[in-house]
């Protein structure tokens, strides 16, 4: 029924996106079907790169479809409808995040091994993931992934994050810097 | 390695995420979503649960046939009833209706209660009181009228009715009082794991964590954190009058704590300078957004939208947005930006945008430009900071007609230091050159490499005949120009990032070095 897409970079066609949202709004599920199938990939990502948790990762990607159904009422067009849905996941996975605190050895940072044990992943692509990414803080490693692989703007994701631009620029300046340093 | 390099391994690396198809569950919980949430409550229960109650009852009825039923009906709570206006307030009762307990929840309740000793009263008595007290101390009034009521019974049957009773004898005792009260009531259920925890992190009742978690729901773009700080009457006036779930709403809150949607939309209207007869469409809503209560004020003006945030009790206006709304041409689908001579260039763009803005080259921090392709059209994006506001445009890179221009207030923006030579920079922006990659070139809106050595070496409060390995770097990163700049002194090594525009210290590290 569903071919999920593979990617997470965002050539996602905004236009495409609120006609989804609006019928999701009518109750039209399959709207919701093929919202999920055009985003999913990406907003994972996100969440995993929040998370670091495959398993926790799976559980707010599931809440957070389920909130944008019970939400797109209240969902005014005009804005990146995409940079709304992350916000909506970011959201979620803060309250996760809180929630784990309670109980501190949680056993988390699975992800880097589901890829591992994918096709095609080259050593280089392991070092980026295992080696590089721990470098940076959590904050600077979810703008990375929100510019350089979502390609979202600096000023969009200082909407997400909810941080003024200019610390959005500095971080993403510096988590460059160290990416650059682990890679030469 | 340059930044593109770096983010195209990143992006490769990431690519081999891909998310689990879950959305056969997705679909089927929106379902049970949509359907009524008291219907949930009671799937909860186990059949184990089911036994245990019939069996329960049972032993009443047995108990009860010998007479010896006086405990269950005197000393038993069957009923938790909670107030929350902003002091939050259980009362425990029996099958009765009588009080066998009040308990304040937070510090206002404990001022509601005061010396009252409540317990052996009857029910009616007791909401009396307390909302005479919460009357007489302020909590309700003609500026903030909602109270929310939870009821919590095992007989949703029971529930319901009290949920009733109390909301018409509730908003019947506020009118008597001289203004219309709005009150929200609700049942909720005991056994309800998720909203109890929430509620004792937050320092809430289970009543407040639900209606908090319903109007999550409809916006999930509010944080439960920001909603557990809010009354019950900012909660009920963003609430809006829409329908929650299973609260029912009577009366409408008050806002006349505020400045009020008429008033906010003058202030939006006066503040572009426009005649609210040239206005062809205006929408006036209460939101709460970075910590605040705003009125999101929205009207288009010959096809310009204006969106503006109007802090509810102050009326400053805290973000403005303009924005022209033309007919989105045929896009190629391609994300390049074509080869054109005719672009006016990003100092041209530069010099609309500081005009537009009336702001001066001297007090930039933090400029960025950037071409992009938006609605078919190939645009300036710019971004800068001057004091503590952000500007934003877009500028058609054909034309230069200013597409888009938006200025927000930054209240918690980090303070740069500036450099004190930041008076001998020229505001001659026609000259500027951004091809250039020599370290000691002079741009004329920029510092030299000998100044950004000056303001490291003074950071670090070592002078030039203390250090060595001296070494600079001038990087071009996203409009920004940044002088890196490596040196040791002693046993430790010294990193700076200069901003080279405005001479600001973006980063600065000092390391033992071994």
């Amino acid at each position: 029924m569903i071919l999920l897409n593979q990617s997470v970079s965002t050539d996602i066609d905004d236009i495409v996106l609120d006609q989804y949202l609006k019928e999701i709004a009518n109750g039209n599920k399959n709207a919701l079907a093929d919202l999920y199938s055009m985003t999913s990939a990406v907003v994972y990502g996100f969440i995993l790169s929040i998370l670091k948790n495959s398993h926790d990762a799976e559980d707010i990607l599931h809440d957070c479809y389920v909130s944008i159904y019970s939400a797109t009422q209240n969902y005014r067009s005009g804005g990146r409808p995409l940079a709304w849905i992350m916000a909506i996941a970011r959201n979620l996975c803060l309250l996760k995040i809180r929630e784990r605190k309670k109980n501190a050895d949680y056993p988390y940072e699975n992800w880097e091994q589901d890829i591992a044990d994918k096709k095609d992943v080259s050593a280089e692509d392991m070092i980026v993931l295992k080696d590089c990414m721990k470098n940076l803080s959590d904050e600077e490693h979810q703008i990375v992934y929100l510019h350089a692989v979502s390609g979202f703007k600096h000023r969009e994701i200082s909407q997400i994050m909810e941080l003024p631009l200019s610390t959005v620029l500095s971080k993403y300046h510096r988590a460059l810097k160290k990416l650059k340093a682990c890679l030469e | 390695m340059n930044n593109r390099e770096v983010e195209k391994k990143i992006k490769k690396a990431y690519s081999h995420i891909t998310a689990p198809d879950i959305i056969d569950s997705i679909l089927s919980d929106c379902e049970t979503q949509k359907g009524n949430v008291v219907m949930m409550e009671k799937k909860n229960r186990t059949p184990l649960f089911k036994g245990l109650a019939l069996a329960a009852m049972a032993l009443i009825i047995v108990v009860g046939i010998f007479g010896f039923n006086y405990y269950e009906m005197n000393y038993k709570a069957v009923s938790t009833i909670a107030f929350d206006v902003n002091p939050s307030i259980e009362l425990k009762v029996n099958s009765q209706d009588r009080i066998l307990e009040v308990i304040p929840l937070n510090d206002d309740a404990i001022t509601v209660i005061g010396d009252m000793d409540l317990k052996g009263s009857d029910l009616d008595v007791a909401v009396n009181a307390l909302i005479g007290s919460m009357i007489r101390n302020g909590y309700l009034s003609d500026l903030a009228n909602s109270i929310l009521i939870s009821v919590e019974n095992n007989d949703p049957e029971k529930a319901a009715q009290l949920q009733q009773l109390l909301s018409d004898e509730i908003s019947q005792l506020i009118t008597t009082n001289n203004f219309d009260g709005a009150v929200l009531s609700q049942s909720i259920s005991e056994n309800d794991q998720t909203l109890r925890n929430l509620a004792s992190e937050y320092g809430i009742t289970m009543g407040k964590a639900q209606l908090i978690q319903q109007i999550l729901s409809m916006n999930p773009l509010y944080t439960f954190e920001n909603l557990s700080k809010l009354t019950i009457n900012e909660l009920n006036l963003l609430i809006n009058d829409q329908n929650v779930g299973n609260v029912t709403s009577t009366g409408s809150a008050s806002d006349k704590n505020y400045i009020g949607n008429e008033k906010a939309k003058q202030i939006a209207l006066q503040h572009a300078n426009v005649s609210e007869a040239n206005v062809s469409y205006c929408n006036v809503k209460l939101d709460y957004e970075m910590g605040a209560m705003v009125y999101e004020v929205e009207f288009y003006v010959n096809g310009t939208e204006y969106d503006y945030d109007i802090n509810a009790l102050s009326g400053d206006v805290m973000h403005v947005k303009t924005e022209q709304k033309t007919s989105p041409a045929q896009s190629d689908g391609q994300s390049n930006i074509p080869a054109n001579s005719s672009y006016i260039g990003e100092a041209k763009a530069k010099q609309i945008a500081l005009g537009n803005a009336n702001v001066s080259e001297s007090v930039l921090s933090y400029y960025w430009i950037e071409m992009d392709r938006d609605d078919g059209n190939i645009i300036y994006e710019i971004e800068f900071y001057a004091g503590n506001t952000e500007y934003e445009y877009e500028i058609n890179a054909l034309s230069g007609e200013i597409i888009k221009a938006e200025r927000d207030q930054e209240e918690n923006y980090p303070s740069y230091n500036t450099s004190n030579g930041s008076n001998n920079v020229s505001s001659d922006t026609s000259n500027h050159s951004s091809s250039s990659n020599n370290g000691n070139a002079q741009t004329s809106s920029g510092i030299t490499a000998d100044r950004a050595k000056e303001i490291a070496l003074s950071h670090a409060g070592l002078t030039a005949d203390q250090i060595r390995k001296y070494e600079v770097e001038r990087d071009y990163e996203n409009g920004i120009i940044v002088y890196e700049i490596d040196f040791k002194s002693g046993n430790y090594e010294y990193e700076y990032e200069i901003n080279g525009t405005t001479g600001a210290i973006i980063q600065s590290k000092r390391e033992f070095d071994d």
